[in-house]
């Protein structure tokens, strides 16, 4: 009986006190998730990996990546919102996940990311390279490999991982802007593999990032006709960008950011991204972002990284409607 | 000469003291998931890929490849004693390994996987350093129409190889084919099979389907039959010997040769090259058998070949991501991952710029390989007195692993629940007498099948003649046609028969 009791007042006293440790606590005050919406390896994984490191160190708490593939980013994004909006459950969006896909699917999407994340801020932008086939395709413009398809009607093949890809609408518009007809080898979302077909000529052309192909073009297995973004690669100092070569507007940076589920308080969201903030102006990070050839473009705030993507959303709408139209099987 | 001063510039890379101690960690690591069921080097290396980060590049890649190549041993393990796959490359290890394990030759079947392996090891290791640059070429000769006839043959191997009835082969390799169709069609993006379920837009994922039809079924009918059923259970049979026969010796050398010939070709393209290349082996060794009957019932050989196959072409397939920078299977992606973390991008520079990275890599392979068996052997007896364990007490484990496994795939409690289904659907194929292990690799090369067939017709805008055009398709599309008419022959139809009417 008097053990009975003196456990419960014990069990009573150590409930008390988890939960005034609890609220006592400043925030961080237990592990912090990071999902990301693709198995590893991949650029979002990195991304979330590199972050995710000097963050434990930031904040003394352990942070964890989770890797939760599928539809296209909608498992990883369910699950995010589902938990509490506490700051302990964080997401590494990207430009497929959290802008694109949900505008292709409409609708029927089971989550609305545009309501229900929060973007804390913008993380990443990975320039593109266009690229090209050495072997059986003479082009080494954009402009070449225009009067090439022109004179060759649906002879030129190019790749996309994934329907509607963002490298799929690039070519979709680059066809609408010139009038060129090309066909579509599609490949698997987010799959590799891509670069050897490129390598062995049966598709001729392809837009992929550049942290994964740049060594292929600087080897010489591989010709890189532009890149995507307002500047040269410090790689490829002889490529040009997209708008020297006469294509302004053309081409898409992808981009990594972070969000949190809609409702998390503001104060956790300001520590957050006051901590990113100091990670990413390291000279460590630029470094090491560099080196595998992402450059860290930060939101200057949290309100600043909403108004960024809604005009990102604003600025894709359009595009997907048409592209749909366009593709349409 | 250069090969052995590349060798042994090498060599003295990796056998720096913490190399020596991260490849060791690497293989214990691996070989622990390996043996629990469902736990798959994928989601491992993705857990301990942080730890990585304060290590020297070529020190990480070391561990992480100790522990791919030490799952592919372990996996091994688990596919023997408990008839579970953990991955596609081990379907086939059950067939016989398991078969036996239930004659009480787990021991045997054990050693001959270990050692198969290691010898295969070794050459693929010498195979990697001579003839890198051309099996890279070789990589790249491979297009839609070359993979496309390579999944045929494959495919046809896989009828070949079953054992019973061919007609319920075929049913099973059909079945894993339409598991293979669910997720989204690559050109349209249109959504097949789903059931508006986001978790299925990817498709099924193999460690569901073999923990479920595999592990989960078999556990249903094993409780079913009772504890002293001695045709489901392999716990009370005595465990006659340890180690390999001299007459499993004799059987095992010449179908390690060949598996590891198989493996080192194979593993070296992407995609279904590990999966083919066991089952292919399997199917050479039934095919030169003096009595074919013997396979499906503990046939030495249907061990040794298919490790031997997978363990070279488990190293084989580091070939394209060390000479061009591109992962061949998601394990790999998650290493170019880990090399990209530590600011080394992959790409043919890496040769010239990081040969300490390049050849250290290559011989810690081998070493890893000599560790492998070292802490192998030895395991094997206290592996065999797993199974005197009794079976109400290593069932509820096997459970366990095979749902934290199933669940650590891609964190999902989604993927548990659907491997609970598939086992009730393999508990209804144990009862009917039909193999899962067409099943799997139907599923498995269902999907390239389909993708290749329609790369290959987008690329020649349609014409079929493609596929014969080219040499090495047309090559493999006449093998396939010749294997079937030599099964679908009356002579060896009447022998097949026979052979199925032996079986209880």
């Amino acid at each position: 009986m008097r053990l009975t009791r003196v456990l419960v007042a014990a069990l009573a006293f150590a409930w008390v006190s988890a939960a005034y440790s609890q609220t006592a606590q400043p925030y961080p005050n237990q592990p912090i998730r990071i999902v990301v919406p693709y198995g590893p390896g991949g650029a979002t994984d990195i991304v979330a990996r590199i972050l995710g490191e000097r963050m434990t160190t930031l904040l003394g708490q352990p942070v964890v990546v989770e890797n939760k593939a599928g539809g296209n980013g909608v498992v990883a994004i369910q699950d995010v919102v589902r938990s509490k909006p506490d700051g302990y459950t964080l997401l590494i969006g990207n430009v497929t996940t959290n802008t694109l896909n949900p505008i292709i699917v409409g609708k029927e999407m089971p989550v609305d990311p545009f309501k229900e994340l929060v973007p804390i801020t913008k993380l990443i932008e990975v320039p593109a390279i266009f690229l090209a086939t050495k072997v059986n395709f003479p082009p080494s413009t954009i402009q070449e490999v225009v009067a090439y398809a022109k004179a060759n009607p649906g002879a030129v093949n190019f790749n996309s991982a994934g329907y509607l890809a963002y490298s799929h609408l690039d070519f979709i518009q680059l066809q609408k802007r010139t009038g060129i007809e090309m066909t579509l080898i599609p490949l698997k979302a987010g799959a590799g593999g891509g670069q050897i077909d490129l390598i062995n000529g049966e598709v001729h052309v392809a837009i992929q990032n550049a942290a994964t192909v740049l060594p292929l073009v600087q080897s010489g297995k591989l010709k890189a006709l532009a890149v995507t973004g307002d500047k040269r690669l410090a790689g490829l100092p002889d490529v040009p960008t997209t708008k020297e070569a006469g294509f302004e507007g053309w081409g898409t940076n992808a981009w990594q950011a972070l969000f949190a589920p809609a409702g998390t308080p503001q104060p956790i969201v300001d520590k957050i991204f006051a901590t990113v903030k100091e990670i990413m102006i390291s000279d460590d990070a630029k470094k090491k972002f560099a080196d595998v050839t992402m450059t860290i473009t930060l939101s200057d705030s949290p309100a600043g990284a909403a108004k960024w993507l809604q005009s990102e959303r604003v600025a894709w709408e359009p595009v997907v409607t048409e592209a749909k139209q366009l593709a349409k099987p | 000469m250069e090969l052995l001063s590349h060798i042994g510039f090498g060599l003295s890379v990796a056998a720096q003291p913490e190399n020596l101690a991260f490849a060791l960690l690497g293989c214990l690591i691996g070989t622990l998931i390996g043996v629990l069921p469902g736990l798959g080097p994928l989601a491992t290396l993705s857990m301990l890929l942080p730890i990585t980060f304060h290590l020297e590049p070529v020190t990480a890649l070391i561990m992480l490849a100790g522990i791919y190549y030490g799952a592919q041993y372990g996996g091994s393990t688990t596919a023997i004693l408990v008839n579970l796959p953990g991955e596609s490359s081990a379907v086939v290890t059950c067939l016989d390994g398991h078969q036996m394990a239930r004659q009480g030759r787990a021991g045997a079947a054990l050693a001959i996987a270990g050692l198969g392996s290691f010898f295969a090891g070794t050459v693929a290791t010498l195979v990697i350093a001579a003839m890198i640059l051309p099996l890279t070429r070789l990589a790249l000769t491979f297009g839609a129409a070359e993979y496309f006839s390579l999944m045929v043959l494959g495919l046809i191997a896989a009828v070949v190889m079953a054992r019973g009835a061919i007609f319920k082969a075929l049913a099973m390799t059909i079945i894993g084919l339409l598991l293979g169709l669910v997720g989204t069609d690559v050109p349209t993006g249109i959504q097949r099979f789903t059931f508006g379920s986001p978790e299925l837009y990817e498709g099924l994922d193999f460690v569901t389907i073999a923990v479920g039809v595999f592990g989960l079924g078999s556990i249903i009918a094993s409780l079913e039959a009772g504890e002293d059923a001695q045709t489901v259970s392999v716990l009370n049979q005595k465990i006659t010997r340890l180690w390999p026969s001299r007459d499993d010796f004799r059987r095992a050398w010449p179908a390690v040769l060949r598996g590891t010939g198989l493996g080192c070709v194979l593993g070296v393209l992407p995609g279904g090259g590990a999966i083919l290349s066991s089952f292919t082996a399997y199917a050479i060794e039934r095919k030169l058998a003096r009595d074919p009957s013997r396979f499906g019932k503990g046939a030495v050989e249907g061990v040794a070949a298919p490790e031997s196959a997978n363990n070279a072409g488990a190293q084989t397939s580091f070939i394209p991501m060390l000479t061009l920078g591109i992962p061949p299977n998601p394990v790999m992606a998650v290493m170019v991952g880990a090399l990209m973390i530590h600011g080394v991008r992959p790409g043919p520079q890496v040769l010239e710029q990081r040969p300490d990275l390049f050849w250290g890599m290559i011989a810690s392979m081998w070493i890893g390989n000599l560790m492998l068996i070292v802490i192998n052997l030895p395991l094997i007896g206290i592996w065999v007195k797993l199974l005197k364990v009794p079976y109400r007490l290593l069932f509820p484990a096997i459970l366990l692993f095979s749902s934290i496994g199933v669940y650590s795939v891609n964190n999902s409690t989604f993927d548990v629940v659907l491997a609970a289904g598939f086992g009730v659907l393999g508990y209804v194929f144990a009862k009917i007498g039909c193999e899962p292990a067409p099943l799997a690799l139907g599923f498995v090369l269902g999907p390239m099948l389909e993708e290749t067939l329609r790369r290959a017709m987008l690329l020649s805008r349609g014409d079929p003649l493609v596929f014969f055009e080219r040499p090495l398709s047309c090559a493999m599309l006449i093998t396939a046609a010749v294997i079937l008419a030599v099964v679908l022959s009356p002579q060896i139809k009447r022998g097949r028969n026979e052979a199925f009417q032996e079986q209880p």
